[in-house]
Order: structure tokens, then C-alpha cells, then sequence
């Protein structure tokens, strides 16, 4: 590559040796280096079996969205493929949540993985072009998949009649401006149209009128990498890798307070306990855990250390993100922290979320200074609750939900706010 | 009109995607990249390129926080004020920066060499605390590395 950008060397380590088999090694691997470890086999594969088969394949392992909500992949093949073609795919790299970078390693040392999974999914759903949507703060992952499309094209796995199967697929690159709600897939569409990013009402869904109102599978990155995986090993094999419920391998980025931050690639009924402990090395200066920020930045008490990591309900979820705070943090600040980002990162089209977030951001600013009275105190928790319900996409859902469970779980460290306590 | 080396620029980003639209967001990098930052009046010529109203694109670039029609800097510092960096002291990160640069956060340097911006999480955590100078992303480890870092920015 002529030019790229300088790149950070994020620890990566792995149990199971295949979503991070290549990238645990700091380093882009080229395409020869990806053919001469068994790349692009699972692509030919594919091309002798069944679109409908392959789904068959990809729904029998129970493969679930990697990307927070869980979806079960297969499912949403299915839906998308009742619908007439033109269909689209779409591969969501526009991981933004605080404390979330298991898609940037994927992408930065593995690219032909991605590209890999996205040929084999877009053939299994009728794709005929397909866009990667990368996030506007990750410029070298996208000269990166760029070089790694011309490099795929010149080898014949992209472009016209893919490895003289007769299947045609190309491959677009677009880049973000630095808008967290692009993350949420119909705002992520309408970006992709050149447009702002203003999530859309569900339903309809994606796989009913997504890109140009056609037929639109949005997959996040590490989901797709998920994919050639199990079309090589067979969905019975993939089926054996963790617990048989919650299958396959999971990234956990975990960052904070620990002394071993990094991405680690484990199987799903991984506690939190065991990634902090066994894998990340424990906290900073063994000091004492105060709150751990996980899955969709749901927010976990020391007690809670022995939640799973899978989508049950009592499972930590979601992107599998563990951010991990120690005795001295301040768990009121954390929720002044999470306001501030809620409010910046809200789009503004619908009223709740965009006034919502702005007056729960402004009414903790008064808690933390000690002026807020009891009326504010009052608005503030009214506020809080009432972002939830009514607002139109998922950011406002989650927008009150880490300060309400912190209010939950950590009633004393609110205490010292309240006017009716003496102020030193 | 865009001169001739950025122009073609613009149009290899409009002639790549299936639809030309769809290039708004590359061609705003582009032309920031190139000023550096977005001109108000180069938004009626990339609009006439695109074949899009004008304020459709005026609503575009006021949308998406990367693009800055305000002030311009050579080089725009990035820095993450997110909830990882936040406790992992990103505020010794932002002293050394504002104290070395002698301006305040959103503000340029007098010779306009650099623009200093807290943005929203970076995405690297495990390495806070973070900041991006143009399009390369860097860790803080101390304020005699960073200088070696600024250096290279002239």
C-alpha cells in the first residue's frame, strides 16, 4: 500500500484461534499471506453449494448479530430473500459505542476475512453490489478494505462471474463524518443514500425496504468474519464452539482499569470474572472493582461478576464491550460522562431524545456542582424515564438506562448530591 | 469552481459509487483534506457535481461532527474526551497539548499549523488515553514522545 495512516497496537489474544487467528499478530495481512492460511476456501465452497442452503447453514448454527442486538443472522437472510430483488448488503464497521474496538482490529489486520464473508453473504441473499460503511474515524481501516477489494478483484473473488461461477458481486467503501447514530442501521442506510443521518421509523425493516427502499441485509463486521467460518467447519461443527445455546466465538474489548486491556476472543458463557481476572490480568494496582460498563453500556455492580456473556437475560450482551472501573472512580461523574455523550450523539430529529438528553445532560451538570434542588432532582429522574419509550430509535432507548441502573445500584454515590444532605 | 487537482478528485469519489449522492460524505473529506476545512463557498459547486440542492449539502455537512466550515487549521487534533479516556486521564493529555500549542480546546494556533477538538470515543480504549492528528491515530505516552508526534507536523 502506497499510503497508510499510523495504526494502534492493540493487544489481541485468543483461546480459540479463528476470528482473531490471523489478526492476534499486529500487522495487515496482504492476500497471499490470507490464501496461505486457508483464506478464500470457504468462498469456493460456497459457490458449489445453495444460496438457500448456505442460510440453511448460517440460520442451523444460531449464529446472532454481533453487533449489540443479538438478531439471529440466519433469521434475517430469511426475511430479506421473501423479498424481490434488487437486494443490497450491507456491512455495518461503524462501531462507535465508548469502549468498543473489536471491529477496528478485524478490519485493520484482517481485511480479506471481512471481504470474504461479505462474498459469501451477499451470494446467499441475491446481491448483486454490496457497501461496507466504515466509520469516518477509522481512515486507515478504509485504505485498508479498499486495497483489500482491488487485490480481491485481481485474484478473481470479486467482480464479474466470481471463480467462473457465473456470480457477479462489487464491493463500495464509504466513509462516515463522525456520527455515532450511524451505527443504528436505518440511519446507517440513509447516510449511505448521502443523506443525514436520521434513523427511520421500523417498520418496515431493512429486509423490506432498506437501500432505495429495496431489500437491504445490514450485518455487523464481526458477524460477517463469523461467516466463512462456519460454511468451512459445517454449521454441526460451528455448533460445538462454546455453549451449545449462545455457539461460535466472541470478541470482548475490554478497556479501563485493568492491566491487560485488549481485545480477547472466548467463548460466550465467558463471565465477566473470568475476563477480567484470568484474561485481562486484574484490575490496575489490584484495586477493588466499583461498576463495569458492558454489553450496550449497561452498567454492572462488583457483586455482578459472574454474568455471562451471552444473550440471555441475565447474559451481559450486547457488543460484548467490558469497560472496568475501580474503587476511586466516580460513579456520578461516569453518568455526567455518559450524558454529555448521549447529548452530543443524539441526531435531533425526534423531540424526547433531542431535548431529553440535552436536559438530563444540563440537570446532572447542577447535580455534580452540589445546586441542584429538589425539583431538579425531580425533573432529572422524570426525564430519565421518559426518554425510553418515546423516542424513535434505539439511542434514545438507551439513553437514560446505565444513569438509571447506576441510580439502582448505587444509591449512596447519588446521596451525597442531594440538597437535603450538608454540603462541606 | 474547485481547482483542477481537486476536481478530479471529486469526481473519482462521484464516478465510484453506483450513485453519485452517495459520495457527499467522501467529497466533504476530500475538500477538508484540501482547504483545510470546508469553504462555505465550495458548497454550491459540489452541490451542482452531485447533482443535489443546495441545502441538502449545507444540511449534510452541518449534520456529520467531522466537518468544520468555521475555522482553518493544517492539521486538526483529535482528542478523545470519551468515558474511557475521561478515566484513564486524558486531562494530563489535554494540559500537555494546551500548553504546548498555547491555545484552548476548539481553538486554532496563531500560525494555523494546528486545531485543537474533543470529540466522542475514538475507538482504540485499551490503549487510552487517545487523540487522532489528521488521519492518524496515536496513544499518549508522555509529553516528550508527543512532541516527537507534533514534529511531524509541520
Amino acid at each position: 500500500m502506497k499510503y497508510l495512516p499510523n495504526i494502534l497496537d492493540i493487544k489481541a489474544e485468543t483461546t480459540l484461534n479463528l476470528l482473531l487467528a490471523r489478526a492476534k499478530k499486529v500487522k495487515t495481512h496482504s492476500i497471499d499471506e490470507y490464501i496461505e492460511s486457508g483464506g478464500y476456501k470457504a468462498l469456493k465452497k460456497a459457490l458449489s453449494m445453495d444460496p438457500k442452503e448456505i442460510i440453511d447453514w448460517v440460520d442451523k448454527s444460531q449464529l446472532r448479530g454481533r453487533g449489540g442486538a443479538g438478531f439471529p443472522t440466519g433469521k434475517k437472510w430469511q426475511f430479506a430473500v421473501q423479498n424481490p430483488p434488487p437486494r443490497y448488503f450491507i456491512c455495518n464497521a461503524d462501531e462507535s459505542e465508548p469502549g468498543t474496538f473489536k471491529d477496528r482490529v478485524l478490519i485493520e489486520r484482517d481485511p480479506h476475512l471481512l471481504i470474504e464473508g461479505m462474498i459469501i453473504s451477499s451470494y446467499a441473499i441475491g446481491a448483486e453490489k454490496a457497501f461496507i460503511y466504515i466509520r469516518g474515524e477509522y481512515p486507515a481501516g478504509y485504505y485498508i478494505l479498499r486495497n483489500a477489494i482491488e487485490e480481491a478483484k485481481s485474484r478473481g473473488f470479486l467482480g464479474n462471474n466470481i471463480l467462473g461461477s457465473g456470480y457477479s458481486l462489487d464491493i463500495y467503501v464509504a466513509r462516515g463524518g463522525g456520527a455515532y447514530i450511524c451505527g443504528e442501521e436505518t440511519a446507517l442506510i440513509e447516510s449511505l443514500e448521502g443523506k443525514r443521518g436520521h434513523p427511520r421509523l421500523k417498520p418496515p425493516f431493512p429486509v423490506q425496504k432498506g437501500l432505495w427502499g429495496c431489500p437491504t441485509v445490514v450485518n455487523n463486521v464481526e458477524t460477517i468474519c463469523n461467516i466463512p467460518i462456519i460454511v468451512e467447519k459445517g454449521w454441526e461443527e460451528y455448533r460445538y464452539i462454546g455453549p451449545s445455546e449462545y455457539p461460535g466465538p466472541k470478541l470482548f474489548p475490554v478497556s479501563g482499569k485493568v492491566k491487560k486491556p485488549g481485545v480477547y476472543e472466548l467463548p460466550m458463557n465467558t463471565t465477566l470474572r473470568e475476563l477480567i481476572f484470568k484474561y485481562a490480568g486484574g484490575t490496575l494496582g489490584n484495586k477493588k472493582i466499583k461498576a463495569i460498563l458492558s454489553g450496550a453500556l449497561d452498567c454492572f455492580s462488583a457483586d455482578e461478576l459472574d454474568t455471562p456473556m451471552d444473550y440471555s437475560p441475565k447474559g451481559f450482551g450486547g457488543t460484548g464491550t467490558v469497560i472496568v472501573l475501580t474503587e476511586e472512580d466516580n460513579i456520578v461523574e461516569l453518568c455526567l460522562k455518559i450524558a454529555e455523550f448521549y447529548e452530543h450523539e443524539s441526531c435531533g430529529q425526534c423531540t424526547p431524545c433531542r431535548v431529553g438528553c440535552y436536559e438530563q445532560h444540563n440537570l446532572l451538570k447542577k447535580i455534580i456542582k452540589g445546586d441542584a434542588s429538589e425539583k431538579d432532582w425531580e425533573a432529572f429522574v422524570y426525564i430519565n424515564k421518559h426518554i425510553q419509550p418515546t423516542s424513535i430509535c434505539g439511542l434514545g432507548a438507551v439513553a437514560g438506562r446505565l444513569i438509571r441502573q447506576a441510580m439502582e445500584k448505587f444509591p449512596k454515590e447519588f446521596e451525597r448530591y442531594k440538597p437535603t444532605v450538608v454540603k462541606y | 469552481m474547485f481547482e483542477k487537482e481537486l476536481e478530479e478528485k471529486l469526481k473519482d469519489h462521484i464516478n465510484y459509487f453506483p450513485r453519485k449522492e452517495q459520495a457527499i460524505l467522501m467529497c466533504l473529506h476530500e475538500i477538508q483534506n484540501h482547504y483545510g476545512y470546508i469553504p462555505k463557498e465550495s458548497l454550491k459547486p459540489l452541490s451542482d457535481m452531485l447533482g443535489l440542492p443546495l441545502n441538502h449539502v449545507e444540511g449534510v455537512v452541518a449534520f456529520y461532527d467531522m466537518f468544520d466550515t468555521e475555522s482553518p487549521a493544517r492539521h486538526r487534533i483529535r482528542v478523545c474526551v470519551s468515558i474511557v479516556c475521561h478515566f484513564m486521564q486524558k486531562d494530563k493529555l489535554i494540559s500537555a497539548l494546551k500548553k504546548k500549542l498555547g491555545i484552548e480546546m476548539g481553538e486554532v494556533t496563531e500560525d494555523g499549523r494546528f486545531k485543537l477538538i474533543p470529540v466522542q470515543c475514538i475507538g482504540g480504549c485499551s490503549e487510552a488515553p487517545l487523540f487522532m492528528i489528521d488521519e492518524d491515530t496515536y496513544k499518549f505516552e508522555g509529553e516528550e514522545k508527543l512532541d516527537e508526534i507534533l514534529a511531524k507536523y509541520t
